[in-house]
C-alpha cells in the first residue's frame, strides 16, 4: 500500500516536473526570432546559408590541402565505406605526390575517421555543408556522384597532359564517328541509288540523289564541353585504389 | 437539434404577404416531418465539417507546439500569400495575356480585387500563425494520393476499417452537450451511448490490423485491442462515479448538477466553478485517471503503442495510403476532441462559465426558481457564450494532450498494462466505492439534519479545496526552477549554438 502511494506520488511528481520543463519552452512564443533556437527560418537563399552558424565540431565537406599530402593512403584505409580514390606518382626528387585525390561525397558519411588517420593533418573537415546543386555542371557535382574538394587534384603539368590526351582521344573519337557516319551514308546512298536504278526500269524514277536524313554533314560535338578546369574522371569500373603509382 | 426544429415550425406560423412560391416553401419546411429531418441532417453536416476543420487545424497547432517545445521553427512556408496569393496573381496575369479566353478574363476580373485583400490578410496572419495553411496542403496531398489496396489484403474489411474508426469518433459527437440549448441530441443515457460508441473504434483498428495481412499491422491491432479494452475500465469507473454523483446518465443532467442547485436554495450559490465535479474529492482523484485512460483510448503518446513507429512500422495503418490513412488520422483528432469534451462535461462543468453572477445574469427565468426546480433557461447570447466556453475548455484539454505528447516518452507494453491494472483501476475502484459509501452516509446526514445545512458545509469545503488545488498548481508552475534544473536547461540552450559562421 505504501509502495502504491509512493509510486503514484513519484509518477505525479516527475510528470509535473516534466510538464513544467516543456511548458517553459512552450511559454516562449515567437521562438524563431530568438537566438537560442537551433533551427533557423530558412528562405532558401545562398546568402542566408552562408550566414548560418554551425556547431564548433560540425563535420562538413572534406578538404585536402594537396600540397602537404604524402599519398600514404591512411585515410583510404581508415574509411569504412571506401569513398576515397587516391593515386600517387614520384616526383623528380623521388618523393610521392598525389596525382589524384577524389572523395565520393555521396558515399561519405562524414564520420571523420580519415581526418584522425591523416599523419600530416592535411585532410580536414570544413564547416561547408552546402552540397545541393541545381545541375551537374555547377562544378561541385561531377559525374553525378564524384565530388572533388581540395586545392589540386592534379599538378598543373599533369593536368595539361591529361587534358591534352583527353582532347586527342575525343578528337579521334569524333573523327572515327564522322568517318563511320560518312561511310554509312555513302553505303546507304549507294544502296538507294541501286534500288532507284532498279525501279527506274518502270519509268517514273524518283530522284535518287537525295541522301537519307541520317547523314549529317557535320558530326555533333561528341561530348559536352566538360568543364576544362575539372577534368572528367574515368568510368567507375576502372577504379583501382591499390594501383602502384605511375613512374 | 431542437432549436432548428422549433425555428422551422415557428416559421410556419408567420403571418404576412408571401408570394405563393415562398409560402409553399415555408409550408414544406414547417411540416413536422420535414422539419425534424432537416433538424437531424443540418447538425450532422455541421459537426462533420467542424470535426474535419478542427482535426486539420489541430495538426498545424500540434506541429507548432512540438516545434516550440523542441526549439525548432516548425511549419512556416505555406502561408496565405503563398497559397492563395500566388494563385490569384497567376490568374490575374493569365487574364491579361492576349490569349486569354472569356473564362480566363472573367476569373481575372473576379480574383483581381481580392489580391490586395489576400496580401493584407497574409501580412496579419503571417505574424500570428506562420505556415497556417499547411493542413490544407496536407489535405490536398492526401486526397490526390493514389489509393493503394495491396493484393493480399482482405478487401472488404480493409476498406471498411477506416470508416468504422471515423464513424465511432463522429458518432460520439451526437450526444455531446455543446451548449444548453444547442446540441444534436440529449439522450437520457448519454454516458452509456458515448462509452459504447467510442469503444467501436477498437473494432475498426483491429479490422485494419487483421485485414492488412501484415505482421506489423496485426501486432499494432492486437496491441490496440489489449490497450483499449483495458483502459475502458478506468474510463468506465470515472463515468459511473460521475453518474452516481449526478444521479443521471444524461450529459446535460450532469452539467446541471454541477451548477450547485439544491432544494430551497436562493440561487446565490449557483454556477460557481468550485461546484464542478473536479473539486469533488473523489472526482479529483478520478480526473487524472480518466484523462490518462482517455489518452490511451485515443492512442496518443505516451500510449501510442499500437502505432509505435520505432517498433512497428506504423502499426495498424501501415498499409493504408491517401484518404484512407487520413481517415485514421482524422479519427485520432476527432477522438481527442470527443474524450476531452466528455472530460469537460463530467469534470469541468460542461458549458458552464464557472462565474455565478454571470450565469445568473444569462438566465431568463428567476434564479431561485431555477435553482429549486433545476430548470435554468438561458438567453440566446447566454447559449452562444456557453458554446464558446465549451469549445474553449475542450480545446484546452486537447492542447494539454498535445503538451503531454511532446513531454513524455512512450510506455513499454508491460508498463502500460501495469499502469492500467495496478494503478488506475485500484484508484478508480477506491473512488467508486468511496463515493457509494458517502452516498449512504450522506442520506443519513440529510435525514438527521437538513439538506441545506449539508450543502452549505460542502460548499465551503469545496471552495477551500478548489482554491487550494488551483493555488498549488499555480505555485508549482510559477516557482523558479531549481539550480540543477536551471543549469541543465542552460547547458541545453548553449549546446550547438556557439558555432562559428560558415562564411570563411
Amino acid at each position: 500500500m505504501i509502495q502504491f502511494m509512493q509510486d503514484i506520488y513519484d509518477g505525479m511528481k516527475t510528470f509535473m516536473v516534466g510538464m513544467k520543463v516543456t511548458g517553459g519552452y512552450l511559454k516562449d512564443s515567437n521562438l524563431h526570432e530568438k537566438e537560442t533556437v537551433t533551427t533557423i527560418d530558412y528562405d532558401g537563399s545562398m546568402t542566408m546559408a552562408r550566414d548560418v552558424k554551425v556547431a564548433d565540431r560540425f563535420r562538413g565537406h572534406l578538404h585536402n590541402d594537396i600540397e602537404r599530402c604524402i599519398v600514404c593512403k591512411a585515410c583510404a584505409n581508415a574509411c569504412p565505406i571506401d569513398c576515397f580514390w587516391i593515386d600517387g606518382e614520384k616526383t623528380e626528387s623521388n618523393k610521392l605526390r598525389p596525382s589524384r585525390f577524389d572523395i565520393d561525397l555521396l558515399k561519405c558519411m562524414y564520420c571523420g575517421l580519415c581526418v584522425f588517420a591523416c599523419p600530416t593533418g592535411c585532410l580536414t573537415m570544413t564547416k561547408e555543408w552546402w552540397g545541393a546543386t541545381f545541375n551537374e555542371s555547377d562544378g561541385t557535382n561531377l559525374h553525378g556522384q564524384l565530388r572533388r574538394f581540395g586545392v589540386g587534384y592534379f599538378t598543373a603539368d599533369q593536368k595539361a597532359v591529361i587534358e591534352k590526351k583527353r582532347f586527342e582521344a575525343a578528337e579521334a573519337k569524333k573523327k572515327a564517328a564522322a568517318a563511320a557516319a560518312a561511310a554509312k551514308a555513302a553505303a546507304e546512298a549507294k544502296k538507294k541509288a541501286e534500288a532507284a536504278a532498279a525501279a527506274a526500269a518502270g519509268g517514273a524514277a524518283p530522284a535518287a540523289g537525295t541522301p537519307p536524313p541520317a547523314a549529317p554533314a557535320t558530326p555533333k560535338p561528341a561530348t559536352p564541353p566538360a568543364a576544362p578546369a575539372a577534368p572528367v574522371a574515368p568510368a567507375p569500373e576502372a577504379k583501382k585504389p591499390d594501383e602502384p603509382p605511375k613512374a | 437539434m431542437s432549436a432548428i426544429y422549433t425555428l422551422l415550425i415557428s416559421l410556419g406560423q408567420l403571418e404576412g404577404p408571401h408570394s405563393t412560391l415562398v409560402q409553399k416553401l415555408i409550408d414544406i419546411l414547417s411540416n413536422p416531418g420535414v422539419a425534424s429531418l432537416i433538424a437531424i441532417i443540418v447538425p450532422c453536416l455541421i459537426i462533420f465539417l467542424l470535426v474535419q476543420a478542427v482535426a486539420g487545424i489541430s495538426t498545424y497547432i500540434e506541429r507548432k507546439l512540438a516545434a516550440d517545445i523542441q526549439r525548432r521553427v516548425g511549419p512556416n512556408k505555406c502561408n496565405i500569400g503563398a497559397f492563395f496569393g500566388e494563385f490569384a496573381r497567376a490568374t490575374v496575369s493569365n487574364g491579361k495575356s492576349p490569349n486569354a479566353g472569356a473564362g480566363g478574363k472573367l476569373m481575372a476580373a473576379l480574383v483581381g480585387p481580392l489580391v490586395p485583400v489576400i496580401d493584407l490578410v497574409d501580412k496579419l496572419v503571417i505574424k500570428l500563425a506562420p505556415g497556417i495553411l499547411i493542413f490544407l496542403a496536407d489535405g490536398i496531398k492526401l486526397i490526390m494520393k493514389e489509393d493503394i489496396i495491396p493484393d493480399a489484403v482482405d478487401k472488404p474489411m480493409f476498406k471498411m476499417a477506416p470508416t468504422i474508426v471515423l464513424a465511432s469518433a463522429f458518432g460520439a459527437c451526437a450526444a455531446l452537450p455543446f451548449s444548453d440549448a444547442w446540441y444534436v441530441a440529449n439522450f437520457e443515457t448519454g454516458v452509456l451511448y458515448i462509452a459504447a460508441i467510442t469503444s467501436m473504434e477498437v473494432l475498426g483498428i483491429l479490422m485494419a490490423g487483421w485485414a492488412s495481412n501484415n505482421k506489423w499491422a496485426l501486432l499494432g491491432g492486437m496491441r490496440s485491442a489489449a490497450q483499449i479494452v483495458s483502459y475502458e475500465l478506468p474510463v468506465g469507473l470515472a463515468l459511473v462515479t460521475g453518474a452516481m454523483i449526478a444521479g443521471t446518465l444524461s450529459l446535460q443532467g450532469m452539467i446541471y448538477d454541477q451548477f450547485g442547485f439544491h432544494d430551497g436554495g436562493n440561487g446565490m450559490t449557483t454556477g460557481w466553478f468550485w461546484q464542478w465535479n473536479l473539486f469533488h474529492p473523489a472526482m479529483f482523484v478520478l480526473a487524472p485517471v480518466y484523462f490518462l485512460a482517455a489518452l490511451a483510448e485515443c492512442n496518443r503518446t505516451p500510449f501510442d503503442i499500437p502505432e509505435a513507429e520505432s517498433e512497428l512500422v506504423a502499426g495498424y495503418h501501415t498499409e493504408y495510403t491517401g484518404m484512407r490513412f487520413a481517415f485514421f488520422f482524422m479519427a485520432e483528432y476527432a477522438m481527442m476532441c470527443v474524450t476531452s469534451a466528455l472530460a469537460v462535461t463530467i469534470f469541468l462543468g460542461g458549458w458552464s462559465t464557472g462565474i455565478g453572477p454571470l450565469e445568473s445574469a444569462l438566465m431568463t427565468n428567476d434564479v431561485a426558481t431555477a435553482a429549486n426546480h433545476w430548470t435554468p433557461a438561458f438567453h440566446w447570447y447566454g447559449t452562444l457564450l456557453h458554446l464558446i466556453v465549451f469549445g474553449t475548455k475542450t480545446y484546452g484539454l486537447v492542447l494539454l494532450m498535445m503538451w503531454i505528447r511532446w513531454t513524455l516518452p512512450r510506455y513499454r507494453v508491460d508498463q502500460m498494462m501495469t499502469l492500467c491494472w495496478k494503478k488506475l483501476i485500484p484508484m478508480g475502484m477506491a473512488c467508486f466505492f468511496g463515493v457509494a459509501l458517502w452516498m449512504l452516509v450522506r442520506m443519513q446526514i440529510v435525514l438527521r439534519f437538513s439538506e441545506e445545512s449539508l450543502f452549505h458545509v460542502t460548499f465551503v469545503l469545496r471552495l477551500l479545496f478548489a482554491f487550494g488545488v488551483l493555488g498549488f498548481i499555480g505555485w508549482f508552475f510559477a516557482k523558479p526552477l531549481t539550480a540543477e534544473q536551471r543549469a541543465q536547461r542552460e547547458m541545453l540552450e548553449k549546446s550547438g549554438l556557439q558555432g562559428t559562421s560558415v562564411a570563411q
